[in-house]
C-alpha cells in the first residue's frame, strides 16, 4: 500500500505540474470568478492509535516510533462572503497512519486463538508490541477561515475508509494468568512471544474531527499541520478481545501547493 | 521538518506519560508454588484447587512456603492450635486436608485451596482404572486403592494450545480397552498455531511420576516435567504390555522433516536426589551427545518400541546399573533415591521433535523389587 501511496503521489505531482500551464491562463480566471481555490498538500503523520483515556492496565508506554505515514490531498476551497474570509474546503487525502510501540500492561485481558477455533484467555502481565499500519481514503469537511494574507485555520469533520490496515504484534516478557484471575501463571521469557494479528478486525469506516492551520510561506507555497482525532473505535462492534475502544489521534504535517 | 518529528515524539511522550493512570491493584489469586521443609515433592492442581504435600517423615506440623501473586495473601480457613503462621508453620495434626484462602491485592478475587498432607510410598503396580478427572483433560490415578497420587502429564501444557477441545484430543488420556480393564493412550499432537507461534510445534503424548509445572511449560519446557517419587525399595525389572504405531517422519522444534521415523520411549529410573526435592527433569537423556544426567543409578529402558499393530505385546525390563554407580542400601532405606517412571510416544518429545499421530498405548505395569525387610513398603 506504501508504495502505492508514493506512486499515486509521484503521478499527482507530475499531473500537478503539467496542468500548471493550463491553469495559469484559464482555470485560475475561472475559478477567481467562482471564489475556488485549490491546493495540492502532502505530509506525514505523525500520532498514535490508542485508547483514551489510558486503562489502568496500561502501566508504562517504554517505547514509541512513528510509522511511515504520508498523506497526499487534493482540496477545494469555496469562499463564501465577499471578503473572502469563511468558506468551505472538501478535500481528498489517500494517507497511511502507523506507529510501533512497546507498552507494559497488567492483567490486560486477553484471548489467544488457534486456527483450529480454539483459544486460550487469561490475564496478560508483561510487555505488548504493538504494530499499527492504517491506509484510509478520507475526506475533510472543513470550515475554514483567513486570519490573514498569510494565515488560515481550518477545523471540521472528516470522514475516512480504510483501504487496507494492519494491526498486529506480540507479547512478551511477561506471565499469561489463565483462563482467569485465579489460574495457572504461565511464564514467557526470553525468545518465548506469542503473537496476534487483528487486522482482520478493523472498522472500515472512520470518522473524526481535523483541526489546524496552515500558513503561506511564498505566494503558491503553504506550509500546515492539522490534528486529526478519531471518534469512532478503530475495531468493530462485535470484536471483544481488547476490552477497551482504541482511536486514532495523529498530527498531519506538511505543505502545499496553492494554484 | 526534520526536527518536526522529534519535538512532537517529545510532546507526545509527556500526553503519554502524563495519561497514565494510578496502578490498579492486583486482582490476581492463586498459589503459584508450595515449598518447605521436609518436602519432597508437591502436587499442584490449578483446576481442582487442590496440593498434595508427600513428606517422608510425618511431623504434621509443616512448614509452608507460598509463592503468591503481587500483592495477595493467603490464610487457613479455620486456624488449627499448632498453626505458627509468623514462621509459616501449619498444623496438620487434626486435619490431614485443610482448606487455604488466597486474597488477592484488590480485596476482591479469592481463590479457595484444599491442601492435603500425606505419607504414602509409592505403589509398584499400575493399572490405569480410575480417573481422578474426566474433563477437559484426563488425570489417572496412580493409587488403586486411596484416591490419592495421580499420574503426572504435559496435558495442562497442551490446554494453553487452544487444540483440546474434548479430552480425547489431548496427547494423553485413558482408554476402555486397556489390556486388561482400561489403559493409557499417549499420542503426539499438533499443536496449531499457538504451537508454531512458540514453536513448540508438537506435543509427545506423556505420563509420568511425578509433577508438571505448567508455569514452565512455555519458558523452559525442559524443567516443566519433574520426574520421580521417592523410592526405598530396590527394584530389579519393570514389566508391562504395550502397543506401539509410529507416526511417520519425524519433524524438529521448526517443523523440518528429519529423515527418520519417530520411535516411542518408556523407562523407568532410579536416581540419587541429593536434596530431598531434587528430581530429574525433561533433559535426564539429552540428545546433544552431552551425558546423561550424573544421578541415575539404575535404567530400566525400552531399546526400541516395535510396531505391534494392534496386538498388546509384552515388555520385561531389568534394571541396569549405570557404569561407576551403585546403590547405597542404607541410603535408599532412609529415602534417599526416587524412582522416575516415565512414557512418551516420542522418544525426543522432550525436544519437540518427533511425528504427529505417533501413538503409545500402555496397560498393567510393575515394578519389582527385592524382597523387602521394610515393612512399611507392604
Amino acid at each position: 500500500m506504501k508504495r502505492n501511496i508514493i506512486s499515486i503521489l509521484l503521478v499527482l505531482v507530475a499531473v500537478g505540474a503539467s496542468a500548471q500551464s493550463w491553469r495559469e491562463y484559464k482555470g485560475l480566471i475561472w475559478s477567481a470568478l467562482h471564489g475556488l481555490d485549490y491546493e495540492f498538500r502532502a505530509g506525514v503523520n505523525i500520532g498514535g492509535t490508542s485508547p483514551l483515556p489510558l486503562p489502568a492496565e496500561i502501566r508504562s508506554i517504554d517505547s514509541y516510533k512513528p510509522g511511515l505515514a504520508i498523506s497526499i490531498e487534493g482540496n477545494v476551497t469555496k469562499w463564501i462572503d465577499p471578503q473572502k474570509k469563511w468558506g468551505v474546503g472538501l478535500g481528498l487525502r489517500l494517507e497511511s497512519k502507523a506507529m510501533n510501540t512497546k507498552a507494559t500492561v497488567k492483567n490486560y485481558g486477553m484471548e489467544i486463538f488457534n486456527d483450529a477455533g480454539g483459544r486460550t484467555a487469561g490475564l496478560w502481565t508483561g510487555g505488548v508490541k504493538t504494530k499499527a499500519d492504517l491506509s484510509y481514503l478520507t475526506i475533510p469537511v472543513l470550515a475554514k477561515y483567513k486570519i490573514s494574507d498569510r494565515w488560515q485555520v481550518s477545523a471540521g469533520p472528516y470522514f475516512s475508509y480504510l483501504v487496507e490496515g494492519d494491526f498486529s504484534g506480540n507479547v512478551y516478557e511477561g506471565h499469561l494468568r489463565t483462563p482467569d484471575a485465579t489460574g495457572t501463571a504461565v511464564y514467557f521469557k526470553g525468545d518465548n512471544i506469542a503473537t496476534y494479528d487483528f487486522s482482520d478486525d478493523l472498522r472500515k469506516f472512520q470518522w473524526g474531527i481535523q483541526a489546524g492551520g496552515s500558513w503561506k510561506a511564498y505566494r503558491h507555497l503553504t506550509v500546515h499541520a492539522d490534528l486529526q482525532w478519531g471518534l469512532n473505535d478503530i475495531f468493530q462492534k462485535d470484536f471483544k478481545t481488547i476490552t477497551f475502544s482504541m482511536y486514532s489521534i495523529y498530527l498531519n504535517l506538511g505543505f502545499g501547493y496553492a494554484f | 521538518m526534520k526536527k518536526f518529528p522529534l519535538f512532537l515524539l517529545l510532546i507526545s511522550t509527556m500526553l503519554f506519560a502524563s495519561c497514565i493512570q494510578d496502578e490498579a491493584l492486583n486482582v490476581e489469586a492463586a498459589i503459584d508454588d508450595c515449598s518447605g521443609s521436609g518436602l519432597y515433592s508437591v502436587t499442584k492442581d490449578d483446576l481442582a484447587k487442590t496440593i498434595e504435600l508427600y513428606v517422608l517423615k510425618e511431623d504434621r506440623i509443616q512448614e509452608l512456603i507460598f509463592t503468591l501473586p503481587q500483592g495477595a495473601t493467603i490464610r487457613p480457613e479455620t486456624s488449627e492450635e499448632g498453626d505458627d503462621a509468623a514462621h509459616s508453620l501449619y498444623d496438620f495434626r487434626e486435619k490431614t486436608s485443610r482448606q487455604f484462602i488466597v486474597t488477592a491485592e484488590d480485596g476482591i478475587t479469592t481463590a479457595t485451596y484444599s491442601i492435603r498432607y500425606n505419607r504414602i510410598m509409592l505403589p509398584v503396580s499400575y493399572s490405569f482404572e480410575n480417573l481422578k478427572q474426566n474433563s477437559p483433560y484426563n488425570i489417572i490415578y496412580l493409587t488403586n486403592s486411596e484416591d490419592v497420587m495421580e499420574w503426572a502429564s504435559g496435558n495442562p501444557g497442551f490446554q494453553l494450545t487452544g487444540m483440546g477441545f474434548t479430552p480425547d484430543d489431548y496427547p494423553t488420556a485413558q482408554i476402555v480397552d486397556g489390556y486388561s480393564g482400561r489403559g493409557v493412550r499417549l499420542q503426539t499432537r499438533d499443536t496449531g498455531s499457538f504451537g508454531e507461534m512458540v514453536d513448540m510445534r508438537i506435543a509427545a503424548g506423556n505420563l509420568f511420576v511425578g509433577s508438571f509445572d505448567v508455569r514452565n511449560a512455555i519458558g523452559s519446557p525442559l524443567t516443566a516435567t519433574n520426574f520421580g517419587f521417592p523410592f526405598t525399595r530396590m527394584p530389579v525389572r519393570m514389566t508391562g504390555w504395550y502397543k506401539y504405531q509410529s507416526g511417520g517422519e519425524m519433524q524438529d522444534a521448526d517443523g523440518n522433516p528429519l529423515g527418520t521415523n519417530d520411535t516411542g520411549d518408556f523407562y523407568a529410573v532410579l536416581y540419587e536426589a541429593p536434596t530431598i526435592d531434587y528430581s530429574l527433569d525433561g533433559d535426564l537423556f539429552p540428545i546433544d551427545g552431552r551425558p546423561q544426567n550424573e544421578h541415575i543409578v539404575l535404567v530400566a529402558r525400552i531399546p526400541k518400541t516395535e510396531e505391534t499393530g494392534d496386538t498388546w505385546t509384552y515388555f520385561d525390563l531389568p534394571f541396569e546399573p549405570v557404569e561407576g554407580k551403585t546403590v547405597d542400601r542404607e541410603g535408599l532405606a532412609n529415602g534417599e533415591y526416587k524412582l522416575a517412571i516415565v512414557f512418551s510416544s516420542s522418544k525426543e518429545g522432550a525436544y519437540f521433535r518427533g511425528a504427529v499421530g505417533s501413538t503409545l498405548w500402555i496397560d498393567e505395569v510393575n515394578i519389582e523389587c527385592e524382597e523387602s525387610t521394610n515393612e512399611e513398603q507392604q
